[in-house]
């Protein structure tokens, strides 16, 4: 299983599992575009984070469930006014339960680094 | 880009060597926080917008108070609660967490729509109401509220979700239901909000409860049955619910007179977090489809007789002495007639009521009664 470039020491974190389900997110987009499922270090935003939460943000926040997705979506509607899920294979990458503040659900997955992401998803179902 | 804000920029220097006090929600970092500044003041932010190609995160700052915080953390209070206060500020910090610009705004309706939560949002996902029960119509704005549509925002739902909820337990409360069951449908109103006009109702304390599943499994139930009828009315798919569901979804929908023209329910009773809306024409056709039924069924009975057994907790009475030796008839009554069937009790006349006669239940749930004079007998 490779990863992509430039991942910390020990990303993804060893508690994390190959990737099995569905999972769950917030898309600006239908249907989903690359932007969408880009890492928060992808996106630049990983030079403050140290320790776990350095790998964390390597990975890409998802949802195993779609009420929660939504509750997240509700709080920040600038993240999208679509949910988007996909069926995760173990070819997929890794994935492991964060639960962060008031946010129980919350997970990361680290995809390959061959992954097509954005054509793993579909639009859920309403 | 990051949204315009059209009033004139402040001075950064109050957002400088912040010190966050609290993370309350995050994902990818802290994104609702609060900070206690040089100056002592608790400050409570939002992540609005951000900036990737600038690197620039914009923030809505208000101030705040540990009393506000903990009734945002115990769902009394939702986050576009927390925002709407005298003092908001728009607040762009770098990724370093240096502040880059800052505006005071007027009011939290000059944020665009997107870039703040939504009314409803609540910190914590299971402090989402179970049901927001929202009327809207020409007119309904804060201040200017009848009463009677307050009335129908705060009874539709409880007298829907008693349906519902008998149907799922198969608890059959003729006249006053039991206080806990009482409870299970009498939710506790947790946010009104004038837009038109809403209630939100949350789940109650599940210690109060005595019901034969778990509360989270009834209300699941309860959603499904929900969802199913929902189905049935808004999209015609499915089957046609039993009359129980029927009758509540009627409680659902808007009059089809006055000021109240549709209706918006959500909540963790309707699926995937969806806002559905029922209007006059929905009501119509359930009414239609009621009254078929009503007739087959629930057949309309005009009877005479005296009540010789009256229990008072369960709003029910026996009436015998019925003209041509018919059996006994058991009644059921609701509170606003509760004098009266009293009064007739203790006074051994003969009384007239009118009901529907539940065959199933065999049961006349009465919606008149009135003695009949000795000279009439």
């Amino acid at each position: 299983m490779t990863f992509p470039d430039g991942l910390p020491d020990n990303c993804p974190l060893p508690a994390a599992v190959s990737c099995s389900g569905m999972i769950y997110m917030v898309s600006l987009n239908n249907p989903v575009h690359e932007q969408d499922c880009l890492s928060q270090a992808e996106r630049g935003r990983a030079a403050d984070a140290t320790g776990e939460n350095a790998c964390i943000r390597h990975g890409l926040s998802v949802f195993p469930d779609r009420a929660s997705c939504s509750h997240q979506q509700s709080l920040f509607p600038r993240l999208g006014k679509y949910i988007a899920t996909a069926r995760l294979e173990p070819s997929h990458g890794k994935i492991l339960k964060t639960p962060a503040k008031r946010n129980p659900l919350h997970m990361t997955w680290w995809p390959c680094k061959d992954v097509e992401r954005k054509l793993l998803f579909s639009m859920a179902e309403v | 880009m990051l949204w315009p804000v059209t009033s004139n920029p402040i001075s950064p220097q109050p957002f400088e060597t912040l010190h966050i006090a609290e993370v309350l929600y995050e994902f990818d970092g802290p994104k609702i926080f609060t900070t206690l500044g040089s100056d002592s003041l608790l400050r409570f932010w939002y992540e609005s917008e951000e900036d990737r190609e600038e690197k620039l995160i914009r923030y809505l700052v208000t101030p705040t108070s540990p009393s506000l915080i903990q009734q945002l953390k115990t769902g009394h209070k939702t986050v576009h609660d927390l925002l709407k206060q005298s003092w908001l500020w728009v607040v762009d910090m770098h990724y370093d967490m240096s502040p880059a610009m800052a505006w005071s705004l007027e009011s939290l309706d000059d944020v665009p729509q997107q870039f703040k939560p939504e009314p409803h949002a609540t910190l914590c996902p299971e402090h989402m109401p179970l049901l927001s029960y929202r009327l809207i119509g020409p007119g309904l704005k804060e201040g200017a509220v009848p009463a009677s549509v307050i009335a129908r925002a705060v009874n539709s739902p409880a007298s829907a979700l008693k349906k519902i909820l008998e149907v799922v337990t198969q608890n059959v409360s003729q006249g006053r239901p039991e206080e806990s069951f009482r409870k299970s449908y009498d939710l506790p109103a947790t946010r009104f909000a004038y837009n038109s006009f809403e209630v939100s109702f949350s789940i109650p304390n599940s210690d109060e409860l005595d019901l034969q599943t778990s509360p989270i499994d009834t209300y699941a139930q309860s959603a499904r049955v929900l969802e199913s009828g929902l189905s049935w009315l808004v999209e015609r798919s499915g089957n046609e619910p039993e009359i129980s569901i029927l009758e509540a979804l009627r409680d659902l929908t808007p009059p089809t007179h006055g000021q109240v023209e549709s209706a918006e329910i959500r909540g963790q009773l309707i699926k995937n977090n969806q806002v559905i809306r029922l209007n006059r024409h929905h009501r119509k056709f359930i009414s239609e489809t009621l009254a078929r039924h009503l007739t087959q069924k629930h057949q309309l009975v005009k009877t005479s007789g005296q009540i010789r057994e009256l229990d008072k907790d369960n709003l029910t009475f026996i009436l015998r002495g019925r003209p041509n030796g018919e059996a006994e008839l058991k009644c059921a009554f609701n509170d606003s007639l509760y004098d009266d069937v009293v009064e007739h009790f203790a006074s051994e006349v003969n009384i007239s009521v009118t009901g529907r006669l539940r065959q199933t239940k065999a049961v006349l749930e009465i919606s008149d009664i009135e003695a009949i004079p000795d000279d009439a007998v």
